[in-house]
């Protein structure tokens, strides 16, 4: 399919662009496949570039021949394009509301972006199963890095590499893989070193109304614990749901069948958009078109804000560094995000066809601006308030397009600059003493008496 | 002391809001001046301190299986819930917590058996510090278009008013006279602020005394007056800070607001601001919201929102707003009023004065804002706080919105302000303590009477001299040129919980950007100094005798104790930026110094 169908009218002059506490500008808007751009082609003022996948509303109105369209995105910007001429309105409207929602993966942006940057670490290559393991190896040799879904036959949404007790044969995997919806059978998330407690994930068990059971997921589950020891096993949906889930053939564990294990029900709701959303001026702008996501990413994105306010010394990005992972999850030029599931990714080529989000982060220029200047690194375990008092509204993402940052910026920088300050300080009395102590050495032997 | 029935009981529970099981036994004290609740665990000893002022409520709740409770609302925001083993004793410390939060005089406040072991000579000295003339001064008056008056010194003309006051030049005694007695209280038109760039003022006084149909001659003077002090604008605006059915209601009870016709180039406007009454009923519902032991989410945000707090916060802050706009941008002067202009004109023109002025965002400058829009004009502090045991009706968290909507600027304007929120909570627990004497009484010729500055100290001195603590590391003071134009959209306002839970420790963040910064400013000082001294003695190195200077860097670098910092501690520059003893000390009222007292009187 060519692109060049879905635009009907490429460009259109005299458009004006509002934004919120930014000036207007008039100038031309130009539709390409990827991009709406408009540009007032002079040097000093800003142009737009907006990715049509960040597009998810767009509403028109028009006042004689003055056509207006609403851009709601999916960054939670909204700005106002005023167009003369009820047919170029009606043109770019439709054309964007068709380059917003293309079907096919393989016609995004990233497919067609080349990097204008030197990629000096292959992002691709930053994460590798096997390395990965070794650190855990150095630590534990209570488990293994099995292959049984390699071909991504035994779940078609794992990886192909997996983590999972030592004492658990391919086989058995493959049969508790039988018993888990979708086949994700329980595999390591996490391994405490302190205490050697891990975490593992897996999806509800198909138990079904006859409460089926498998022998090969019982001891896998089993196979994590110590003699003696106990586990909890967390359901994150209510004890409700997880009921009726049995009618459609899946379940929860029988804690007769696990009896180390204690399960408990931590309701998430799923579909739950912000529990700010009262509080908050304006919320993602889905316009009725099914979606099949809820903004879980955002949502964990945001825990992960929050914590960070309540210790703000203890990670090493700042705010910026989730607010850009944010956007690129939602519309980018690279394809980290992009597919469901590994087997997905390898289908599509990715890695050889298109650029990875951590090419672009992991070079120096980008990396310092989601530094934290207040890192500092320690081993402990953080534990948050999670009192209504402790939750803010994460204005970073919400207010963002609301309000102006200007003074909040210059606080940061303020406080980067001090911070930064004294550290170039303390070199320079350091390197001063350093100094000062080898002119003593050099005097010395003259004023010996 | 004759009220306090038992001084000392042993076994009492003080019940962890959170962890109950973490709850000990200890002993509670009650001292002349405050409650003292000891756990002694193994080798630590904890102390929790509470000033009987701050004690807002003590109520006996039904006996439990576990014992008496007795639960301790504080004006602090700071709550105690204690389980006494003995019937007795729980009844006995209610009865003497009663007598001693509320005195019924003003001379058992605290203030007056305060002695931070200052002479005679610190006592007045200290409360010069702060001088309301000073302040026109800076403004520029007298000029020619405002000066400093005497007409009052004998508060004859106003009795809540202080003795001096600013006043529109060559204004003539009858036009004074005449508009006092046309308003609430003689609260007649004074100045407030003067603008000194626009020539544009602001004023404030009591509504008029204008019923249904009542004028005024002298008091529409007296508008004309304030009018051609400003040689910038043809009108002034007249605010009435109250939603405009109340400034109604009182038109029936023969007082009111300005009637357009009678005044030449007025520009009349109401603001909205509910009164002392909705403040407090909407205060006491963000504080049972606050104290919900655990709220789910939605719990605490419908809380937060019928308490309508946050709405009455915006409300005052959109008054200051309009005020300031109006003062900058449209050079016009602005006269405002409440009922009594007290309250809400007291808010509203201290506010605006903060955005205005950036004199007013510094340590010192917010001191002289408080004494002259509030203490100076007549807040009635010791009826609004409850420092006596008076009408409950007239207790009201004014003063608190206005050190909100400070802390509410702060968050949107992170450079401007020379202090931190630790300040505005300092002086907000000092207001409440009465262990100063600035905010007893209602008015100058009040504390004029009781010989306030006689019989205790002032608290300025005190809070300039712990100032290393209240400072915002991240003030800028080349910004300071600039008006402020905060945003009022309702998405700006937030839940101080830094104040209102304050004392739920564990809610705040566990890392402390303040804190950080401050250390950060501490070192930054020192390693100036350090590396002053380290040139100096590269500049003199192979001059002088070797040994000397041997001996010198052997003392810098090897000493723990930079002996730089300590040489050169006199040094005004060293004591205005001295950091070095900063770190540990609390924050909270509770001082050495009331520990020492309660060791002297025990």
């Amino acid at each position: 399919m060519e692109f060049a169908e879905l635009i009907k009218t490429p460009r259109v002059d005299g458009v004006v662009l509002h934004r919120p506490f930014m000036p207007t500008v008039e100038g031309t808007l130009c539709l390409t496949g990827h991009h709406l751009i408009l540009s007032s082609r002079q040097d000093n003022t800003e142009e737009l570039w907006l990715l049509h996948a960040n597009i998810d509303s767009i509403e028109k109105r028009f006042v004689g021949s003055l056509g207006t369209i609403i851009v709601k995105c999916k960054d939670l910007r909204v700005i106002q394009l005023d167009i003369p001429g009820m047919e170029e309105c009606l043109n770019i409207a439709s054309s964007i509301e068709a380059l917003s929602t293309l079907d096919s993966v393989s016609l995004m942006y990233p497919f067609f972006y080349r990097p204008l940057f030197e990629v000096i670490e292959d992002g691709w290559q930053l994460f590798v199963p096997e390395e990965a393991f070794k650190d855990l190896e150095s630590m534990t040799d209570e488990w293994r890095l099995s292959e049984v879904n390699k071909d991504f036959s035994v779940c078609p949404s794992y990886p192909s590499l997996l983590t999972v007790p030592k004492d658990i044969d391919d086989e058995s995997l493959c049969k508790a893989a039988s018993f888990r919806h979708g086949g994700r059978f329980p595999v390591l998330s996490y391994y405490h070193k302190k205490n050697g407690m891990v975490m593992m994930r897996a999806a509800q068990p198909l138990t079904g109304t006859n409460g089926r059971r498998c022998k090969e997921d019982e001891k896998l589950i089993n196979a994590t614990l110590c003699a003696g020891k106990r586990g909890y096993i967390i359901d994150t949906r209510t004890i409700a749901v997880a009921q009726q889930a049995k009618a459609r053939g899946g379940g929860f564990e029988q804690e007769a069948n696990y009896p180390q294990w204690r399960r408990i029900h931590k309701a998430i709701e799923r579909c739950a958009g912000h529990p700010f959303q009262q509080r908050c001026a304006q919320s993602a702008y889905s316009n009725g078109k099914p979606r099949s996501e809820a903004p879980v990413f955002l949502l964990f994105l945001e825990c992960v804000w929050q914590i960070l306010r309540q210790f703000p010394c203890s990670f090493q990005f700042n705010e910026n560094f989730l607010i850009m992972l944010f956007e690129h999850a939602y519309a980018s030029q690279f394809s980290t995000f992009l597919g469901n599931s590994v087997a997905e990714r390898v289908k599509l080529l990715l890695s050889q066809k298109t650029v990875s989000l951590w090419s672009w982060v992991n070079r120096p220029q980008e990396l310092e601006r989601f530094l934290n200047p207040l890192y500092e690194p320690n081993n402990l375990v953080i534990w948050p308030s999670v009192a209504p008092q402790s939750l803010l509204l994460w204005e970073g993402v919400f207010l963002r397009w609301n309000r102006s940052t200007k003074c909040l910026d210059e606080a940061y920088q303020e406080m980067a600059h001090i911070i930064e300050y004294n550290k170039e300080l303390q070199n320079k009395v350091n390197s001063l003493r350093r100094q000062l102590a080898q002119l003593e050495t050099e005097d010395s032997p003259l004023q010996t008496p | 002391m004759e009220h306090i029935i038992t001084p000392k009981v042993e076994y009492v529970k003080l019940l962890n809001r959170y962890a109950e099981k973490k709850s000990v036994l200890g002993t509670l004290y009650l001292t002349a001046t405050h409650l003292i609740y000891v756990e002694q665990t193994n080798n630590t000893r904890k102390e929790t301190w509470v000033l009987h002022h701050h004690i807002m409520s003590v109520e006996k709740l039904p006996l439990t299986a576990h014992g008496c409770p007795l639960l301790i609302c504080c004006k602090t925001f700071q709550l105690l819930h204690l389980l006494f083993q003995r019937e007795r004793d729980c009844q006995d410390v209610y009865q003497s917590l009663l007598r001693l939060f509320q005195p019924v005089k003003e001379e058992e406040l605290y203030a007056f058996l305060y002695n931070p072991h200052q002479n005679e000579e610190d006592r007045r000295q200290g409360w010069e510090f702060i001088n309301v003339a000073n302040d026109f001064s800076r403004m520029g008056l007298s000029n020619d278009y405002w000066e400093i008056s005497h007409l009052n010194k004998d508060y004859e003309i106003c009795s809540t008013y202080p003795s001096i006051l600013g006043l529109p030049k060559n204004v003539s005694v009858a036009t004074v006279t005449g508009s006092a007695k046309f308003r609430s209280r003689g609260r007649l038109p004074v100045l407030s602020y003067f603008h000194k760039d626009t020539k544009a003022a602001i004023c404030r006084c009591s509504q008029p005394l204008s019923g249904l149909t009542s004028r005024c001659v002298e008091d529409e003077q007296m508008l004309q007056a304030i009018s051609q002090a400003n040689p910038n604008c043809p009108f002034i605006y007249v605010v009435d800070t109250r939603p405009k059915l109340n400034a109604m209601a009182n038109r029936a009870a023969g007082k009111g607001y300005e009637n357009e016709d009678n005044y030449s180039n007025i520009r009349f406007q109401f603001q909205g601001i509910e009164n002392i009454h909705v403040m407090r009923n909407s205060l006491q519902k963000l504080l049972e919201v606050c104290s919900v032991k655990s709220p789910s989410m939605s719990d605490y945000l419908t809380g937060l929102e019928n308490s309508g707090w946050l709405r009455h916060i915006k409300s005052v802050m959109d008054a200051g707003v309009f005020l300031a706009k109006a003062v900058c941008e449209e050079r016009a002067s602005v006269l405002v009023h409440c009922s009594d202009g007290w309250d809400r004109t007291a808010q509203v023109c201290s506010l605006s004065c903060i955005l205005l002025d950036p004199y007013y965002r510094t340590i010192k400058g917010l001191m002289v804002l408080i004494e002259k829009e509030w203490i100076s004009i007549g807040h009635k502090f010791s009826h609004r706080c409850g420092h006596l045991d008076t009408d409950p009706k007239e207790v009201s968290p004014v003063f608190t919105q206005f050190l909100e909507c400070v802390w509410q600027l702060s968050e949107q304007f992170p450079c401007v302000f020379e202090f931190n929120e630790r300040y505005l909570i300092e002086i907000h627990n000092q207001v409440y303590a009465c262990q100063y004497g600035n905010f007893i009484g209602n008015c100058q010729k009040e504390r004029l009477e009781m010989r306030l500055h006689e019989k205790t100290f002032s608290l300025w001195p005190h809070l300039l001299k712990n100032q290393h603590l209240y400072r915002n590391p991240l003030y800028r003071r080349s910004l300071e040129c600039t008006v402020l134009r905060p945003s009022t959209l309702p998405l700006h306002f937030k839940f101080w919980c830094g104040m209102y839970n304050y004392y739920d420790g564990g809610m705040h963040p566990k890392q402390s950007v303040l804190d950080q910064l401050l250390s950060l400013t501490q070192k930054q000082v020192e390693g100036e100094r350090t590396m002053t001294e380290l040139q100096r003695v590269r500049g003199v190195m192979g001059v002088v005798d070797f040994v000397r200077v041997e001996r010198y860097l052997t003392d810098m670098m090897l000493s723990p104790s930079h002996p730089f910092t300590a040489a050169e501690g006199a040094e005004p520059a060293a004591t205005e930026h001295d950091l070095t003893s900063s770190k540990d000390k609390p924050v909270s009222v509770e001082t050495e110094h009331s520990k020492e007292e309660v060791q002297e009187s025990s």
